[in-house]
Order: structure tokens, then C-alpha cells, then sequence
């Protein structure tokens, strides 16, 4: 009930958030006469990042699920006085000495960017893989900001981050209201909304703007991708696709990737016939039992059963799940090998930013033959 | 045949039509689903055992049959303990839920689901085990249950004994508000999955469990179908009637208790039918007659549920839809619409 009043409230706050086009325009002309750099983005679709003078435009262009106004975002060096034109927007002061961010899927581009000793807070503790990080946890660097979604406002305000990363399924920024009066900027990330996996990991890039590594963010990117597209032009050439599909059943919905989804463009690269690729979503579709089981009782291997360790634990929670021929030939695989004791799991914090590492699994579990020297990294087999 | 004698146009509705209806709806149900199979088929693969494709027998034995049976014993279960409860308190908005029953089971749910990690920690999958979630929402429900057992000891009113059910309720929907805020959103979103109900969920032996529980539920409602009727007068009444009221009312909680709690147990709170099945058999039968309205408003339940649950499915359509909205979405309007044509339900409660 709480949701519906708040995205009743969206549209206001947005209006009210959403920058002023004056102001924008006034520092884009000059950069039509000088020529000024523009940070490629190959790949991601909802992060447009501009350089005019030193100052890094960032504009997330879709900042959550079916958003119409984009978010922009200037970032000025510490060293250089705010333009006036600029004084009423979104400003964040560079490079941030102190973060603080809201999803494990962020700490990457503190990790790949050596930058993790400007982390300060972060919620649900517990959950973080990265060694880096948790040995500041341990030294009791970084604090606890609360519970997932319901940040602790007043801890943040304590810690008094420079920039707080934030991200919104639903356009609500209500909460951040306080953080800005007190003069904290926030960010909002929506690297999860793209549908490539090297758009997702091109976010690196937005990093790199604020922490001033431009050059390490893209040539950590570089990297990548070269890498990524090794794989991906090795598999190519392959003439057998086994066939797969994902997920399992919650409680009579089975959520599948669609076939225009980020994993669905990470099962067509590693050399996979996906089932539901024909399928134009980009998200998850919805389906029944009986339909996944109609499509895919012949596949030859199936992926991400969320939580699951062995194949028996399968059978208990539904028996049909053992009719499936991927079950009979114990084909099962899921992306928790990396998971700790607390319920967190470094696929959901590295794996996004190192698309590269999740394919060579992949194309390991589909063409074992090609992949001989890549051991399984995110990935593990049930037993 | 002497229990319908005194009316045989009821005879002839409750032992004729609803039973034919139902399985033309049982059939109608197995029949349609996301994949679609030719009828001929179908019946192939009811009365045969073989199909064309094996993947067509496995999913009407494996997925449609087991289904449609469970939503059979919902309807029945769930439309009988209502019309108890309704009669137990003489309150037309009582249903199988106010004695706190889903709520004991919600909570017995959300303990294990979002205490998961951090303090019993005995499950390494996210994903629980069918089983795991049965027995805590048993235990929750059953917890709940003998601590209203007790205070109907004490309360000679039922009225009071309606109260504490719903501040039972209370109580564990609170606690289940805590367990929330303090459990992620993976482990939200699984309880949350549980909370929607379904009837899609059950193997075959879960079904044997479930269809045994709801069996003996019903039995005991059916033998206290008397009891029933005169406490429709008033427990006073009742008691210079040589009724002995606790011991019926016992009874009564006893049957609501297993036939609400095995349901919610196993297909999780089903809302709506509970509470909107009496009135409507009341309304179709025009009788306040336990005698014949266990037996009508079991049927009755039947065939809503089945009902409901095709639609749920839209044919050839991939996904479907939660029960829960489809039984409210379709059943509200169709009470509403009844209730004013026929002048309100002040009538139902007397003979």
C-alpha cells in the first residue's frame, strides 16, 4: 500500500528533481565550438557521459523502468569554482573521496578502479564478496547504512558521504529529499535496465568520471570487452547449440529471461540455443509451469535455479522438477558458487561488471571442448 | 435418501445439477491451460494412461490433474468452514480466516522464510522445501488455534471469542510486519510469492495429505450440521435446547481448523470464497438448513474455485494469473449483484 501512495508522488518529485534544460544548454553551446571529448559508450544505452571544460556531463537516460525524463548530472573537479549558470543542478564535486553506495552491483567499479578506500558506508554488510572490502568492513571503515531498500537516513547523515549511489525500481526519491538538503549528492544507477552485458559493464566508465580515472575505467573496459568478444567469436563457429533454459517456478510463475534480455544475449554469445529467443522482451516474461515444462522437457542444459545446491533438494521442492531431461542427465547448473554464508554472492556483485568471466563460464558449460582451460568461476554443476 | 426428503427441488439441485455442473467444470479445467492439447487427447490421457506425446500425459497427470483436485478440496474446504464460522458467531462477515488461522500460518511462514539465514539456518537453498513451508504454516495455524481453544473454554459469548480471534490475528500479523522489515528482499519476495496462494503447487502425495485432512474436516461438519442450526437461534437458545455449546463449538473450531488450516498450508490464504460461497448458496437454496447447505455450499465452493481457476489459466495464454485476484475480481461482483437483487441477507440468517 506504502508503494502506491509513493508513485503517486513520483511525478511531482520528479518534476521538481528533473533539471533545468536552461542551465544544460548553457554549458552544452560552448561545446559545440570547442571540441570537446566525449567518452565513447559502445555499448550502454542509458549512460550518456559528455566532457565540456573539465566537467563530466553524466546523464542516465532512464533512470528506472519506463522513466520519461532522463537525469543529468555535472560533475565538476574540486579544484574548479561551480560556473554560475550551474548553481541550481545536480552537481557532484570530483573526484568523491568519500562514497557511499546502495547495491553489491556497485562495488565493482570501486574494485576495478582501486578506489576502495573511499567507500564509507554501505547496506546489508553481510552481503559483500569482494576481500578488498571486507577487510575494511573488519576494520570497521565502512559503515552499516540499514537494511536494503530502507536506508538509515540518519547513519547516512553521520557518515556524511560526499556522493551517495542510489538506485530506483520505481522513480521514488523521496527519501533522498533529506540527504540533499544536508548537502550529500546523490546518484542514481540504472546499469541494471540495460540489456547488454558489456552495456552493463560499460558503466565502469561512470566511475571512472567520478573518481577522475577516466583512462583506468576505459582501459579496464577495453580489456573486457577484448576478452568478451575473444570468447564470443570462438564459440561463433560452433555448428552444435545445446539447447537451455533458466529459472524455475514461483509458485505457478515461472520467471524466463525474455529473448531480448541481457541473459538471453549472454546464452545466444557463449553458443546456446535458448528456447525463448524468438520471445522480444527485455526483461523477465512470465509463464506457467506447464509451458516452460512443454518447451524445455527436451533442453539440454538448464540454468540459475536460484538458490540450489544439489539435485535432490530440486526434487523436494517440486518433484515435476525431475522431469526434466536437463535433471535425468544431471545437466543442472547455477551461478552460486561464489555465494557466502550470509546470503550474499559475488555474481551479484562482480559478476555484472566482468561479463567476460561469466561468459567463459558459459561457454564452458555449453562447449566443454572449446573452453578445456577455463575452470568454472561464478558457475557450479548440482550435485 | 430420507436427508432431502423434505424438499425435493433441493434434492434435485444439490444431488442433480451441482455434481453435473462440477464435472463438466473438472473436465473444462484439466482440458485448457498455457499448452494446448487436443480433447480427444486429453480424455486419451484420463482414461488410457497414454497420450500422443509423453510431455502431453505429463503435464495433465503431473501438472492439470493434481490441479483441478486441489481446487476441488479448496472450493469444499474453504466454503464449508466459512459457512461455520458465519453460523458459529452469526456474523455475516466471519469467514475461515477470523479465528487468526492464516494469520498463524502467515507467521509460522515468515519465521522460517525470513529467519531463514540468520537464526534456524537449517536450509542451504533459498528455494524452500514444499514440506518446510507445510508444517510451519501448520504449526503457526495450530498455535493460534489452541490459544482461541482456550479462551472459548472461559467466554461463554462467541461474540468476545470472534474479538480474540481477530486480535490473535493481529498479533501475528504484527510479528510478521517485524520479520519483514529485518529479512532482504530475496527473502521477502519468496514470502511474499507464498502470500498470492496457489493451487498449482501440489504433488501427488502432498495431495494424499491434504485430501485426507479435509476429508475428516468435513465429516465432523457433517455430523454437527444440527448443532449448527440451533445455534443459528442464539447460544442461549441453544442451551435451553440441552445443546451443550462448548462442546459444539469445540467442534466446530476443530473442522474450521483443518479444513482452513490444511488449505493455507498447503496452497497458502486463498481469499474470498470463505466468505462469499455461503451467502451466494444461501441466496441460491433460499435456506438457512444446515442439512442442505453443507452439502450445497461444499459444491458450491467446487465449482466457484474450478471456475475461477480456469480463468485463472486464459487458454493458450503463457503465463497465468494469481488465484487470489481472479477469485475476488470475479466473485465480488457476482455477491454484490445478488445480494441487491435478492434485498440484502437480513434473510439468511433466519429460517
Amino acid at each position: 500500500m506504502k508503494k502506491v501512495s509513493l508513485t503517486v508522488f513520483f511525478p511531482a518529485l520528479l518534476m521538481i528533481a528533473s533539471c533545468n534544460s536552461d542551465q544544460k544548454e548553457a554549458v552544452n553551446k560552448p561545446s559545440e565550438q570547442a571540441e570537446t571529448a566525449l567518452v565513447s559508450l559502445n555499448y550502454a544505452e542509458k549512460l550518456k557521459i559528455d566532457h565540456v571544460q573539465n566537467i563530466s556531463i553524466v546523464q542516465i537516460t532512464e533512470p528506472f523502468k519506463g522513466a520519461e525524463t532522463s537525469l543529468t548530472y555535472y560533475l565538476i573537479p574540486k579544484d574548479q569554482e561551480v560556473p554560475d549558470s550551474l548553481r541550481s543542478t545536480r552537481i557532484i564535486r570530483t573526484p568523491v573521496e568519500k562514497f557511499a553506495c546502495t547495491s553489491t552491483t556497485h562495488l565493482p567499479g570501486l574494485t576495478l578502479l582501486n578506489t576502495e578506500s573511499t567507500l564509507v558506508g554501505f547496506p546489508s554488510l553481510a552481503l559483500v564478496s569482494a576481500p578488498s572490502i571486507t577487510t575494511r568492513i573488519e576494520a570497521g571503515e565502512v559503515a552499516e547504512l540499514g537494511k536494503d531498500y530502507s536506508l538509515n537516513t540518519e547513519v547516512v547523515l553521520e557518515v556524511d558521504p560526499e556522493l551517495l549511489m542510489t538506485f530506483t525500481m520505481d522513480g521514488n526519491y523521496k527519501h533522498l529529499s533529506p540527504l540533499s538538503k544536508a548537502g550529500i549528492a546523490t546518484i542514481v544507477n540504472a546499469d541494471y535496465l540495460e540489456t547488454t552485458p558489456l552495456g552493463r559493464a560499460e558503466w565502469i566508465k561512470l566511475f571512472g568520471a567520478l573518481f577522475q580515472k577516466t583512462e583506468m575505467a576505459d582501459s579496464v573496459f577495453i580489456s573486457i570487452e577484448s576478452e568478451y568478444n575473444r570468447v564470443k567469436d570462438l564459440l561463433s563457429t560452433v555448428e552444435k547449440k545445446p539447447t537451455t533454459f533458466n529459472g524455475m517456478d514461483y509458485n505457478g510463475v515461472w520467471y524466463m529471461p525474455g529473448g531480448n534480455s541481457w541473459m538471453a544475449k549472454f546464452l545466444s554469445d557463449a553458443g546456446a540455443d535458448y528456447l525463448w529467443k524468438e520471445n522480444t522482451e527485455t526483461g523477465s516474461i512470465e509463464l506457467s509451469f506447464e509451458a516452460v515444462y512443454d518447451r524445455a522437457v527436451e533442453a539440454d542444459i538448464w540454468l540459475n535455479v536460484h538458490g540450489f545446491n544439489t539435485l535432490s533438494e530440486l526434487e523436494a521442492a517440486d518433484e515435476r522438477y525431475s522431469k526434466f531431461k536437463a535433471y535425468e542427465t544431471g545437466m543442472v547448473f547455477n551461478s552460486n558458487a561464489r555465494a557466502n554464508e550470509n546470503g550474499g554472492d559475488d555474481y551479484y556483485e562482480a559478476g555484472f561488471s566482468r561479463p567476460d568471466l561469466v561468459l567463459k563460464d558459459l561457454a564452458k558449460i555449453f562447449h566443454p571442448e572449446i573452453m578445456a582451460e577455463h575452470d568454472l568461476y561464478f558457475y557450479k554443476q548440482l550435485k | 435418501m430420507t436427508y432431502f426428503t423434505s424438499n425435493r427441488s433441493i434434492f434435485f439441485k444439490v444431488v442433480i445439477i451441482l455434481p453435473v455442473v462440477i464435472l463438466i467444470l473438472f473436465l473444462f479445467n484439466i482440458s485448457l491451460g498455457s499448452v494446448s492439447i487436443p480433447l480427444p487427447e486429453v480424455a486419451k490421457a484420463l482414461f488410457t494412461g497414454s497420450a500422443e506425446k509423453e510431455s502431453w500425459l505429463n503435464i495433465i497427470l503431473h501438472f492439470r490433474l493434481p490441479k483441478a483436485l486441489t481446487a476441488l478440496l479448496a472450493g469444499a474446504a474453504l466454503g464449508v468452514s466459512g459457512l461455520q464460522m458465519q453460523t458459529l458467531f452469526r456474523n455475516p462477515l466471519a469467514g475461515p480466516y477470523v479465528l487468526g488461522i492464516s494469520s498463524g500460518a502467515s507467521l509460522g511462514v515468515a519465521l522460517v522464510v525470513l529467519l531463514n539465514y540468520s537464526v534456524i539456518g537449517i536450509f542451504t537453498s533459498l528455494q524452500l522445501n514444499n514440506w518446510v513451508v507445510i508444517i510451519a504454516s501448520s504449526i503457526g495455524s495450530f498455535i493460534v488455534l489452541i490459544c482461541v481453544s482456550i479462551v472459548s473454554l472461559k467466554v461463554r459469548d462467541s461474540m468476545t471469542l470472534l474479538i480474540v480471534g481477530l486480535m490473535f490475528g493481529s498479533i501475528a500479523g504484527a510479528a510478521v510486519s517485524v520479520l519483514q522489515f529485518f529479512s532482504d528482499a530475496k527473502q521477502l519476495q519468496i514470502y511474499m510469492v507464498w502470500t498470492f496462494g496457489s493451487l498449482g503447487g501440489l504433488g501427488w502425495d502432498e495431495l494424499k495429505i491434504l485430501c485426507f485432512f479435509i476429508v475428516i474436516g468435513l465429516l465432523i461438519s457433517v455430523i454437527s450440521f444440527k448443532p449448527l442450526n440451533t445455534l443459528l437461534l442464539s447460544e442461549n437458545y441453544a442451551r435451553t435446547m440441552g445443546l451443550n455449546v462448548t462442546k459444539a463449538r469445540i467442534l466446530i473450531i476443530l473442522s474450521t481448523s483443518l479444513l482452513a488450516g490444511g488449505i493455507t498450508a498447503f496452497c497458502g490464504p486463498i481469499a474470498f470464497i470463505g466468505l462469499a460461497v455461503p451467502h451466494l448458496t444461501r441466496l441460491v437454496f433460499n435456506t438457512s438448513d444446515h442439512k442442505v447447505l453443507i452439502p450445497a455450499v461444499a459444491l458450491s465452493g467446487i465449482i466457484i474455485m474450478l471456475f475461477c481457476d480456469t480463468v485463472a489459466q486464459i487458454p493458450s495464454f503463457q503465463s497465468v494469473l494469481p488465484i487470489n485476484a481472479v477469485t475476488s475480481l470475479i466473485g465480488a461482483p457476482v455477491v454484490i449483484w445478488l445480494i441487491v437483487s435478492k434485498g440484502g441477507i437480513k434473510n439468511s440468517f433466519h429460517r
